[in-house]
């Protein structure tokens, strides 16, 4: 196994009383220095998954290695180099965020000599400059979020497991995020995430995996998770619902309705996208929103949940 | 190596306390708040233990060596204090002592001496008592035997100058020290520090009682940090590191316990300089600074023991705070804090002795009143840190339980 790769074995963990698992049986493995998305619906095992990950939970079956060790009998080595961005905010509102920043690097036993330097880093890394010595309960959301991935960076982790880091924030802190998560994945470290974000996920992850009910129902490269769908999606809104013959007209491009009013066509080319525009136009129909290549990993995750047997 | 995170735990929780008004509210002021005002508030009732001195308005119609002699009785009886009115008799003394400056009127009638002397009361009081409304029954009963002993002396000694006058022998049978009576009543003080003038006061049942009260409210803030840990996820970054759970029990119990301790040396201190600047009694500070630090550490380990425990019991610092409060404030009432023990009834006297803060109230009261040595303080700092430590013990297994 290759350092700092995740290797999941067979793993099974049900809550006390639960009567179903949370994870039944899940296998598969993290490659290493790559970013892995854990997708799913809400209740689908993500956290716990994490949990179990970190430490936090102990598999009743199954084993977890994670880079070269055993987690149930090495499970202080790999904490030393791994950090968990949990999905709350983790760390005291009435501190300062560099009074959370020097605990936190104490608590990740950072020597003296590099305590410093790590804050510094984490804090540009983030963006916490100007809000350093403010008080974390005067922070916004996308602060705290900030504030929060700055903690997990504290101890150089290999490993990183960020548990919905971008959940609630506004564009800026995202984009400051993304940003943040782009420098590590160029570091070489592993990064596990989780998200609901499906733009976010497909922009960042070179892996995914997604799970529902405790049981992964795939696992492998974006690159192949994308391939599944026939071609680029074009998502159109309209100002109004359109008539059979309009959709008759469209017909060779597969109109899907997500929602009232909007459709979407698999498309070959971008050339697709002015006919069925003119096809439109042709019968009077106010266009509203056009979005063209988005959205191809939420229809691959939407069909594999919705799909009976997987 | 585990000490950097401990002190880094340590301060955090410190900055955490520092940074909390409510807690340090609760902490600090509360208890001194209750401190001065119950020392103030009952001054007068445990200095009526101690000897304090009951107003008494004298109308002397009589003005005769007997009147006299009656008044100065009650005055070097020590209990009361006479003041003498000159009022014309026609005075409505109930309206005086209604106004509750004085606990007693005594009204000496004119001819009270040539009547005593006489053995004739013709029917007519000789003297009349006005008692103030909120003058205690046990009171009244003290001043009423004291008068009847003062009248019954003025008789008999009436009575034994005539029976002299009669037959000379006679006088060879009384005694020679005509106070002989009173010398042969020896009073001790049960309190060890019995020198002159070391009797408790009402700041020395104060300060022991809302120092122990202080420290159990330590519950409070030290279980909303937990509950806000846990429910935050902080717990759950911490535990994902490399910090054991000793280091992060004891970045807990530490800080905690160290507040204790300046709880406890603040409270004596304002018994000491503060109490006495407002007007009150000073607290005396007679037994060893060793057994009282002793004891404030068995206390300690108590509180923190039953904070952990509500921690670990409760799901939000509402509930904490609730249970917490609550609890500490039946404890208080049960353990003789608000109310001394030794006005409870025999059967509450006994469950009293299930509060851990009785414990608490029974060893400071030991060393700071009865000067007592190490084995007078043991069993109530013992049974305070078996609490503390079955306290402990529970939260730890529901804890585990909780994580599991």
């Amino acid at each position: 196994m290759s350092a700092n790769s995740i290797r999941i074995n067979q793993v099974t963990y049900r809550y006390p009383h639960a009567a179903i698992a949370a994870l039944d049986n899940i296998e598969f493995t993290i490659p290493a220095g790559k970013t892995f998305g854990l997708l799913g619906p809400n209740g689908a095992g993500k956290t716990t998954l994490i949990s179990l990950l970190t430490g936090l939970r102990e598999p009743q079956y199954g084993t977890i290695d994670i880079a070269g060790y055993d987690l149930h009998r090495d499970a202080a080595r790999i904490r030393a180099l791994s950090a968990l961005v949990p999905q709350d905010y983790a760390f005291y509102v009435s501190l300062t965020g560099r009074e959370n920043l020097h605990f936190f690097a104490d608590v990740y036993r950072v020597p003296s000599s590099l305590k410093r330097e790590r804050i510094e880093h984490a804090v540009a890394t983030c963006r916490l400059e100007e809000v350093l010595d403010q008080r974390a309960e005067h922070y916004s959301g996308g602060l705290k979020r900030r504030l929060n991935l700055a903690i997990g960076l504290l101890n150089a982790p290999q490993i990183l497991y960020l548990d919905e880091p971008t959940v609630g924030v506004d564009a800026r802190s995202r984009q400051t995020i993304l940003e943040a998560l782009k420098l590590l994945k160029d570091t070489g470290i592993t990064i596990v995430y989780t998200s609901h974000y499906m733009e976010e996920v497909q922009a960042i992850c070179d892996y995914l995996s997604i799970i529902d009910h405790g049981r992964v129902l795939a696992c492998d490269s974006m690159q192949s998770f994308l391939a599944r769908t026939a071609g680029p999606q074009l998502l159109i809104q309209v100002a109004a619902p359109l008539s059979q013959a309009v959709l008759d007209a469209l017909q060779r491009w597969r109109p899907a309705s997500s929602a009232p009013n909007t459709w979407n066509f698999a498309t070959s080319d971008s050339a697709d996208t002015e006919k069925i525009l003119a096809i439109l136009r042709q019968h009077a129909m106010t266009v509203t929103q056009v979005q063209y290549g988005v959205s191809r990993l939420e229809q691959v995750y939407l069909g594999l949940l919705e799909t009976p047997g997987t | 190596m585990f000490m950097q995170p401990l002190r880094a735990c340590i301060r955090k929780e410190l900055l955490l306390l520092s940074r909390d008004w409510h807690g340090l509210l609760l902490l600090f002021a509360m208890p001194l708040a209750f401190i001065l005002i119950m020392s103030l508030a009952l001054q007068e009732q445990f200095a009526a233990r101690a000897g304090f001195k009951l107003p008494v308005l004298a109308f002397d119609r009589d003005q005769s060596d007997g009147s006299h002699a009656l008044l100065a009785a009650i005055e070097t009886s020590g209990a009361f204090t006479v003041t003498t009115s000159n009022a014309a008799a026609n005075t409505d003394i109930s309206s005086i002592v209604r106004k509750g400056r004085y606990a007693f009127a005594i009204e000496i009638n004119p001819e009270f001496a040539s009547r005593l002397a006489a053995n004739s009361s013709q029917h007519e009081p000789l003297v009349d008592i006005y008692v103030a409304p909120d003058t205690a029954k046990q009171t009244e009963a003290i001043f009423l035997a004291l008068l009847r002993e003062a009248l019954g002396r003025q008789w008999t000694q009436g009575l034994i100058g005539t029976a002299v006058e009669m037959s000379p022998e006679f006088a060879a049978h009384l005694p020679s020290d005509p106070k002989w009576l009173e010398h042969s009543i020896e009073v001790r003080h049960a309190y060890a520090n019995a020198r002159e003038g070391a009797i408790p006061s009402a700041v020395q049942q104060s300060v022991p009682a809302w120092l122990v009260f202080a420290a159990f409210f330590v519950v409070v803030p030290l279980s909303n940090t937990l509950i806000r840990e846990r429910q935050q996820g902080t717990l759950s970054r911490l535990r994902s590191t490399n910090l054991g759970a000793g280091t992060l029990l004891a970045g807990k119990l530490v800080p905690y316990f160290a507040v204790n301790q300046l709880q406890v040396g603040l409270m004596l201190l304002a018994g000491h300089y503060l109490v006495p600047l407002l007007g009150g009694d000073q607290l005396q500070i007679s037994g060893s600074f060793g057994l009282l630090a002793a004891m404030a550490a068995a206390l300690s380990i108590a509180a923190l023991g039953l904070a952990l425990l509500i921690a670990v019991s409760s799901s939000t610092t509402e509930q904490a705070t609730l249970l917490g409060g609550t609890g500490n404030i039946i404890l208080a009432a049960l353990g003789g804090i608000m109310v001394p023990r030794f006005v409870m009834p025999p059967a509450m006297q006994t469950l009293s002795k299930l509060s851990p803060m009785s414990w608490g109230l029974e060893g400071f009261l030991n060393v700071l009143l009865r000067g007592t040595d190490l084995n007078g303080i043991a069993p109530y700092a013992g049974a305070l840190i078996g609490f503390g430590a079955a306290a402990m013990g529970l939260a730890w297994w529901l804890q585990r339980r909780r994580l599991a």
